[in-house]
């Protein structure tokens, strides 16, 4: 009888020990979850110098216009997988200037979104805002993003005055979704993401969530 | 059946859903998702499916296969790691759900899948360990 009480009491033991290592295990790759990648994008833009929505040396020959909707999930894509080398590769040396053609088409969730990047953009911040809202993309018109949502990434965003960012979105920025829809027309983009890259030797557009090396052929096409 | 065998079959099964996964990610393939919503593409692309640049679905492939070589062996000490790894998966999967759920809002059926699978690991995991702590033979009909 004695011998069995032990036993238990030695189960109970085991059990304890086992749920508290896993709480502490799961908890660990929670932790990580949660800081894995915060931020670590936004330094791919540290030291290029921005204005607006543009990235990149005002004086650079060749221009890329990227044509982009923040819900899309190639823009994502293309904003995680392809953007970080185009930086490296032709705007940090100085070949090629980037200016994001901010579209809101996929529906409501898109607007705020617009809106809260090109606030951040009269800061010079809108490409570390641009790819925090890629990095956090949910999915399309599920109402992710929220008041809530975008004042987070806002005070995610390094260096961004968050207060002054909140007032510089109340603007709406209609005038500015409108020109870029307007260009869009003119540059026959019908589908997101499209670059439009142009340069003293001509002008090539590529339609979706293009590789580096489609980006470096058309750089070196147009005379980059 | 014996408990073993019900526990082997869940772990195949999760290994199968994690082995597609991880190939879905890093081919960069879109997985199958039924409905054809995109609900599994925004959870394989999003910020949350790696940790340290290693694919949760990689992860949760390292998880079955143990829980796998688990369910095969005999003895206590196979039915209590079996048993860690699974309350492990539960907990990480319940953060997993409430990722999509609340902060994706998108869904991946089988990131829901996998959540079931565990889930039935682990309660048939807890048996198990009963089993193995009584006199019962461990090989001999646990249901």
């Amino acid at each position: 009888m004695l011998a069995v009480q032990t036993a238990q009491k030695r189960n109970v033991r085991l059990l304890i020990v086992l749920a508290a290592a896993a709480v502490a295990v799961a908890g660990l790759m929670v932790l990580l979850s949660q800081l894995g990648g915060r931020g670590g994008s936004q330094e791919s833009f540290a030291g290029v110098p921005q204005d607006g929505t543009r990235l990149g040396r005002e004086d650079a020959p060749v221009t890329i216009l990227l044509y982009e909707d923040f819900q899309c999930p190639a823009c994502g894509q293309f904003a995680r997988e392809t953007l970080p080398e185009v930086v490296e590769r032709h705007v940090k040396p100085g070949d090629v200037k980037l200016i994001s053609q901010t579209l809101a088409f996929l529906g409501p969730d898109s607007i705020p979104a617009a809106r809260a990047a090109l606030a951040a953009g009269k800061q010079d911040h809108y490409w570390q805002y641009a790819v925090l809202l890629f990095e956090n993309q949910g999915a399309e018109n599920s109402g992710y993003v929220t008041d809530e949502f975008l004042t987070d990434l806002a005070e995610e965003t390094e260096g961004l005055d968050v207060n002054e960012w909140d007032e510089a979105r109340q603007a709406g920025f209609e005038k500015e979704l409108q020109s870029v829809q307007q260009m869009a027309g003119e540059d026959n983009v019908n589908s997101t993401p499209s670059l439009v890259v142009s340069g003293p030797d001509g002008k090539v557009t590529l339609r979706g969530a293009v590789p580096i090396e489609s980006v470096d052929r058309a750089v070196e096409e147009v005379g980059g | 059946m014996s408990l073993r065998v019900l526990l082997g079959v869940l772990a195949a099964a999760g290994l199968f859903i994690s082995a597609y996964l991880t190939w879905a990610h890093l081919s960069g393939a879109s997985p199958v998702c039924v409905g054809g919503q995109s609900g599994c593409e925004t959870v394989q692309t999003s910020r949350y499916s790696e940790i340290m640049g290693v694919p949760v679905a990689a992860l949760g492939l390292f998880a079955y296969a143990a829980m796998l070589v688990c369910a095969v062996l005999r003895g206590d000490g196979a039915a209590v790691s079996g048993l860690f790894v699974a309350l492990v998966g539960v907990l990480f999967s319940a953060y997993l759900t409430y990722l999509e759920l609340f902060v994706l809002r998108a869904i991946c059926q089988w990131c829901v899948a996998s959540a079931v699978l565990v889930v039935a690991y682990l309660t048939l995991g807890a048996l198990r360990l009963r089993d193995v702590g009584s006199d019962v033979p461990e090989t001999g009909d646990g249901l």
